[in-house]
């Protein structure tokens, strides 16, 4: 995993405090996407893991989770809410947790919860640290600060809610007792250049954070492409000249499927997988080390790439309602350095070239 | 104080030898990140307590780690100080001021990270903390010093009347980032072969006058103007190299690290940069201009096997398309071929862009390394900073030399860097004697189409007529030469050996410099025996072959025997008759079986597997005063591999020579010992008796020639062969 250097992140107020803020206490932090919750929970976890062993890290994505894993290297464990929440009620009480007898994953917790005090059961480990807060139920947390952990970290992000049930801010304090937030505000992880591109499409509530990041000098860029072999030769002569991490977002799998192919028949020895959500195949990948990623625009997020290709852009614009505009929002902030536009072999519509932003933001071919 | 500076006394130990300076971690990282110690404004001295802690700020900021840092004064230049004492501020130097205690004392200028010698915080946790953060950062490495958890006391408080003005000696000059990490990246990145490690350690001394040779030497020679040097406008670049390596280092060094400019801009800059240098190579500076864009848009990738068209070209290209040191790191895993003038002005190149400041404490070297680079970054900047003395440090030119399997760098008599030597260094310093490695640089040199092969036709006793309208003649002196002016034909017989052999010194030189995976060499055969002498493969040599009784015994039939005087020595032929004029075994002089001493001797030869295949044919030669006998190797045509040489009476040296590379070494065939010729040792070895009157009596050492001669008298040598007999096939 890349490590700031210090000069970068010298004068970032709000993430120092995080870092600095001492072990034995709990923390609440919220920020937007690209603040660096999701490094900073792996930092905590890792500094009071030096002190104390059996701290755990809790997440509610599945790829999120093997992201974690991976930068904690395995020295941390790391788990889902579902899939924790399952086995530490059986360590406790002998039992399978009560559930709804429809998804098998939808907990009774009052059930749960008088179980555990009937049981007189006690907090167990020195330290829980939970990204995506927003995402778990209200009365995990409860569950949680009463019988896992006393001292809790959590991270989370109202406006990135992936479902409309998530768990307020308000909710989460009330649960765990923990006092108000502190605020990330930046953007860390996007170039200014690619976040501006971004927010040409952005339509959350709030408006897009603040990008802290210097200047690349180098603006995102349309490329139109003959097809799918030129394509590829374009992805090859990137990831050889400049290596690092390259993600390639497509619309449609067989699309992903025939550019993971080629691309690895291209570029022999080097990381070329396929990720998509219903795969469930996170755990076979390292998104950390060099190589090329493709994802479908549905399993993309949470990722970021040094380089981002989105590929069939023909598919994507012009973008007809918030929820598609929301998509090329999310797509185009995975780029942390540089971002690829791909179309072809057609031109784009008129309504789609009058829907992407000026040369001045997206340089055209 | 020069009284007590020789031995610790106990003056010394009540001394407190240490400056103290209580801040926080955020301070402490900016330093660790820096190297220095900076005055919190710039220009003015820097207030650091004298066996106390003088506290920077009054208040700790909450969440942040108090700490305190300590600093070694016996590592710090005795500069001129002004001291706070009893209420007034005094001159002084640190030497002085050193021996006083709770004291305040102004420092004119910087203080290096290398004196810090302790750390201490108040609590267990912000121990742990202090610890974690630092790993957050990857340019940050705490320094291996003891990290005290202790509640202080023992701070003092800056006084309320400002130090005097003093002579800002110790002033960080602008390029002085730059450099550091241009520096630190030459040496993490230096080809670990002997003559880049000459270049590189030339370029940082201070005369330089063999680097324009040593870098020529390794096809670079833009290396003879170093990143470090300042180079005065007037310098004339020979080529488009020479001009865009100092477009690149004035660019690159221009561009201060943290915001970047569009790679394309950076490009044509240095492009303009360079004709400023020679605008007669506009053609071919444009041309690079473009290849680079067509690289920096990936419609295509560096060309690295065309790298000798443009080797500086291809550094920066390397540079600009992964800038970051620890992206510009992958190049290395990704391409193990680069050529390592490519490879190296690259990294140096990225040290430059990125300065110190970015580099990632992997690059940055040991803790030894990280003080004499530092100092001397400094007196690479500056005239004034080069002449301040630092202890221990005696401004000496750096060098390189080989321990085991490392090379070790050295600066001002410390060794401050190991390096393993790598497949590269491994060929280079190999041994080309061995028959294994020399047939498996022929096959590296083939694979990877490295221009070092030759035909090499070996022809024994042969005419060879030829025809067409060429000028044929033979050049014999010096490097003797067959001349063909114009066009020959030669009619080789059909039993003429063509063999693909490697050019040497060649293959080395194209080792030390071309592009190419190279595999390590393979491992030397080690000798099985102890009696194999080393640098002349094929040669085995056992001491008292004979005992005493038995060479007295032969000695006597010997002299029984019958001596032909058709040499000038005497010689007795056994088994078969050589005939010396027509140099070959007369096939028809088969003179019978080995007499029964020669036969005893020759099985006992093949027993021991000294030979092959028992002798058939015994010479024996008679050496007396100061006979000998010319180079020679003995014929292939007549005799099969494996001849021994057996001596009696007196221990003479002989003299081998390798027929190719003029290689020489002498072997001393002592009285009663066997020497045996195979292989190399037979066929591409020369082998001679010197003509001359003495020997040297003691047991010869290479290292250190005995003066003590002594007469030569009479040695007797028997030469076991066996004829190739055609007559059997």
């Amino acid at each position: 995993m890349r490590l700031p250097t210090w000069e970068e992140l010298a004068s970032v107020e709000e993430q120092l405090n995080v870092l600095e803020c001492p072990l034995d206490q709990s923390l609440f932090v919220v920020g937007p996407p690209g603040s660096g919750k999701t490094v900073l929970a792996v930092r905590r976890a890792q500094m009071v893991a030096e002190a104390q062993p059996d701290v755990l890290v809790v997440t509610y994505n599945r790829m999120l989770r093997r992201l974690v894993a991976l930068m904690i290297d395995g020295s941390i464990e790391a788990q889902t809410m579902q899939r924790f929440v399952w086995y530490d009620y059986y360590d406790r009480i002998g039992e399978w947790p009560p559930c709804d007898t429809r998804d098998s994953f939808a907990y009774i917790w009052p059930t749960m919860m008088a179980r555990m005090k009937r049981g007189q059961i006690r907090p167990n480990r020195p330290h829980l640290v939970v990204d995506e807060g927003q995402d778990l139920p209200p009365e995990f947390f409860e569950y949680a600060s009463r019988y896992v952990a006393r001292t809790m970290t959590v991270f989370a992000d109202e406006d990135q809610a992936l479902k409309r049930e998530c768990t307020t801010l308000e909710q989460i304090k009330q649960a765990t007792g923990l006092d108000d937030p502190a605020m990330l505000s930046q953007n860390h992880r996007n170039t200014p250049e690619v976040s501006r591109l971004a927010e040409h499409f952005h339509s959350g509530r709030l408006p897009a954070a603040a990008v802290h990041r210097p200047t690349s000098g180098e603006l995102p860029r349309l490329i139109w492409s003959e097809n799918i072999k030129s394509t590829m030769t374009t992805i090859s002569n990137w990831y050889q000249n400049t290596g690092g991490s390259i993600g390639i977002i497509i619309d449609r799998n067989n699309m992903g499927q025939a550019l993971r192919d080629g691309l690895t028949h291209r570029l022999p020895g080097v990381r070329v997988d396929i990720y998509t959500h219903n795969q469930q195949n996170e755990d076979t990948i390292n998104v950390l080390k060099d190589g090329i990623t493709v994802v479908n625009k549905g399993s993309a997020k949470g990722l970021e790439f040094a380089t981002v290709f989105i590929v069939e852009l023909d598919q994507f614009v012009p973008c007809t309602n918030d929820m598609e505009r929301r998509a090329m929002y999310m797509m185009c902030t995975r780029a942390r350095d540089n971002l690829f536009l791909v179309y072809g072999p057609g031109d784009l519509t008129t309504m789609a070239v009058a829907a992407l932003p000026g040369t001045d933001v997206l340089e055209r071919p | 104080m020069t009284s007590h500076a020789e031995s610790p006394s106990l003056f010394d130990c009540l001394k407190p030898c240490w400056l103290g300076l209580s801040t926080d971690n955020r301070r402490l990282f900016d330093v660790l990140q820096d190297g220095w110690l900076r005055p919190l404004r710039a220009g003015s001295g820097l207030l650091v307590g004298v066996g106390a802690y003088a506290r920077e700020k009054d208040t700790v900021q909450i969440g942040r780690i108090p700490v305190r840092i300590k600093l070694n004064v016996a590592k710090l230049p005795d500069l001129e100080v002004a001291v706070f004492r009893r209420g007034e501020w005094m001159r002084s130097t640190l030497q002085q001021a050193g021996t006083s205690d709770m004291a305040l004392l102004a420092w004119p200028g910087v203080l290096p990270t290398f004196a810090i010698s302790e750390l201490t915080v108040s609590t267990e946790e912000e121990r742990a903390r202090l610890i974690g953060l630092a790993r957050h950062f990857s340019n940050i490495k705490i320094p291996e010093v003891p990290i005290v958890v202790r509640v202080g006391d023992d701070e003092v408080r800056m006084p309320a009347i400002a130090p005097p003005e003093t002579v800002y000696k110790l002033a960080i000059p602008p390029d002085e980032d730059a450099i550091h990490g241009a520096m630190n990246m030459a040496f993490w990145a230096v080809p670990r072969i002997d003559p880049w490690l000459a270049v590189l350690t030339e370029s940082l001394s201070s005369d330089r006058t063999r680097l324009p040779e040593l870098a020529d030497g390794v096809d670079a020679s833009w290396w003879q103007f170093p990143p470090w040097v300042q180079f005065s406008s007037e310098t004339k670049p020979a080529d488009l190299q020479e001009c865009l390596w100092l477009a690149a280092i004035k660019v690159f060094r221009a561009h201060p690290s943290g915001h970047r400019v569009r790679a394309r801009e950076l490009v044509s800059e240095i492009t303009n940069a360079a004709l400023r240098y020679d605008s007669s190579a506009s053609d071919k500076t444009a041309a690079w201009l473009q290849s680079t864009h067509r690289i920096l848009r990936a419609e295509s990738t560096i060309e690295f096997d065309r790298w000798r068209s443009c080797p500086v070209g291809m550094a920066i290209q390397l540079v600009l398309t992964r800038p970051e040191p620890a992206a510009f790191k992958t190049w290395f895993k990704d391409r193990p071929d680069l050529p390592p003038a490519v490879a190296w002005s690259a990294a140096v190149l990225c040290g430059l862009y990125n300065g110190y400041k970015r580099l990632d404490t992997e690059f940055r070297g040991e803790p030894l390394q990280r003080e004499v680079v530092a100092i001397r970054t400094l007196g690479a900047c500056s005239e004034t900073l080069r002449d301040i003395r630092w202890p221990g440090h005696v401004d000496d030119k750096p060098s390189w030399r080989k321990v085991d399997s490392d090379f070790v760098l050295s600066w001002d008599g410390i060794d401050f860097a190991r390096k393993q030597v790598r497949e590269r260094g491994q060929w280079y310093a190999a041994n080309f004697e061995d028959m294994g490695i020399r047939r498996e640089a022929g096959t590296v040199a083939k694979k990877l189409g490295w221009p070092c092969l030759t035909r090499e036709i070996t022809l024994t006793d042969a005419r060879v007529p030829f025809s067409g309208w060429g000028d044929v003649s033979v050049y014999k002196r010096g490097n003797p030469k067959l001349i063909v002016r114009g066009k020959s034909h030669f009619q080789l017989p059909a039993d003429a050996e063509v063999e693909e052999v490697v050019n040497i010194g060649s293959f080395r030189r194209l080792i030390a410099t071309e592009f190419g995976r190279v595999p390590a060499p393979p491992a030397p055969q080690i000798p099985d025996k102890s009696d194999e002498p080393a640098g002349i493969p094929g040669l085995r040599y056992v001491l008292n072959f004979l005992s005493e009784g038995e060479e007295m015994e032969i000695m006597k039939e010997i002299d029984k025997g019958a001596w032909s005087e058709e040499l000038q020595r005497r010689v007795q032929h056994y088994g078969w008759r050589y005939d010396y004029k027509a140099r070959q075994v007369d096939p028809a002089m088969r003179l019978g079986p080995l007499p029964p001493w020669a036969d005893s001797v020759a099985r006992r030869l093949v027993e021991r597997g000294l030979v092959p295949n028992l002798p058939d044919q015994v010479i024996v030669n008679e050496y007396v005063g100061n006979q000998g006998i010319a180079p020679h190797v003995d014929s292939k045509s007549s005799f099969e591999d494996g001849i021994a040489m057996v001596s009696l009476l007196e221990s003479w040296e002989m003299v081998f020579r390798e027929r190719r590379d003029k290689r020489k070494q002498n072997q001393k065939l002592e009285r009663r010992s066997a020497a045996i010729i195979n292989g190399e040792a037979r066929y591409l070895w020369t082998h001679e008796i010197p003509r001359r009157k003495t020997e040297p009596s003691v047991e010869s050492d290479r290292k250190k020639p005995s003066r003590v001669r002594r007469e030569r008298k009479r040695r007797i040598s028997l030469t076991f062969r066996k004829v190739i007999d055609d007559r059997e096939s």
